[in-house]
């Protein structure tokens, strides 16, 4: 793996594409910022989701060339290995559009505090009280889930050759349902089993110790794990695709 | 090249659905025996559900809490007909 083809890769993609970024990404994003914070006209955690959707739409768009007939070959064919572009295609989105977002929702935060005090002095406060509460609701474990799904979506956009995105959001249903039924019809079975005939029977109600938690680490682990295994598998789908 | 990227998804899917059958189970089991899983019989009280009687009284305490008395009142009519003057 060469870094100075990768560094070629990130450039040739800034080339062609920032200004399709800008426009409808990073200044939609802006301007949303911009209204929200003196306006209020929608809710907070709206913006949170809007960008969390943009964030894990983007890498369903990173190997959208390699499933269109017209362009498929020139893309195979720039002089960089696989594992490269996969590379490159991952700094993209975990990085560069990552902190684009960011930067942009400063910038939108920053203009419409000015605009709020222009407005209405009075109800003007600190931006960095609106910057912390914006970032307030990112703490480590949904940051953690973002970059999970950040990593599904890099996979999908391998795997499925249209409409990546809408793909994935359906298996993700699928896959959510069908673990809910199995949880359902372990917890059933285990009652089964332990609880008494009594009470099984009767018109009781499971109560849960709010001590039953599992551990932060392990989510860290599990969703640790998961990110790894998404990438790999990409770079093996990615590996299978050229052949 | 032959492609596993298929049958390692399918894998996957296998290992994770038994894990989480044989975790769940297990955790159950031990969170029953050492009491944090308990069942409870199901009851009105049980619902949370408030009535309308508690309802009104607790609007009502709410409201009393908030609304100035008339000494207060009073006391700020004075201090705004001195101020004006």
């Amino acid at each position: 793996m060469n870094i100075n083809n990768i560094i070629k890769l990130i450039k040739a993609y800034f080339y062609e594409n920032w200004q399709k970024d800008v426009l409808f990404s990073f200044l939609i994003v802006m301007v949303l910022a911009m209204l929200w914070v003196p306006f209020q006209l929608f809710d907070g955690m709206l913006f949170t989701v809007i960008c969390t959707i943009m964030m894990v739409l983007f890498p369903t768009r990173a190997f959208g060339k390699l499933h269109q007939p017209a362009s498929r070959m020139h893309y195979l064919m720039i002089p960089a290995s696989n594992n490269e572009k996969v590379v490159a295609n991952m700094f993209l989105a975990n990085v560069y559009f990552v902190a684009g977002m960011i930067i942009s929702i400063i910038i939108g935060t920053l203009l419409g505090n000015g605009i709020q005090y222009l407005r209405n002095p009075e109800m003007y406060a600190p931006f960095s009280k609106i910057i912390n509460d914006i970032f307030m609701d990112f703490s480590g474990e949904p940051i953690m889930m973002l970059f999970l799904f950040i990593a599904i979506s890099f996979f999908a956009s391998i795997y499925f050759k249209k409409s990546p995105f809408w793909k994935m959001i359906l298996t993700l249903f699928v896959i959510s349902v069908v673990i809910s039924i199995i949880m359902g019809v372990t917890e059933w079975l285990n009652a089964l089993a332990v609880v008494p005939e009594e009470i099984r029977k009767g018109n009781y109600f499971m109560v849960k110790d709010t001590v039953v938690n599992s551990d932060s680490w392990l989510f860290y682990l599990k969703t640790g794990l998961g990110i790894v295994y998404f990438y790999a598998m990409s770079f093996l789908r990615m590996r299978e695709t050229e052949a | 090249m032959k492609k596993y990227t298929n049958k390692i998804l399918i894998i996957t899917a296998i290992v994770l659905v038994l894990g989480m059958i044989i975790g769940y189970t297990i955790q159950f089991q031990t969170d029953y025996r050492s009491g944090k899983i308990t069942y409870k019989p199901f009851t009105p009280d049980s619902t949370n559900v408030i009535s309308m009687e508690d309802l009104e009284a607790y609007s009502d305490s709410v409201m009393t809490e908030q609304t100035p008395s008339p000494q207060d009142e009073t006391s700020y009519e004075k201090e705004t007909e001195t101020s004006n003057h």
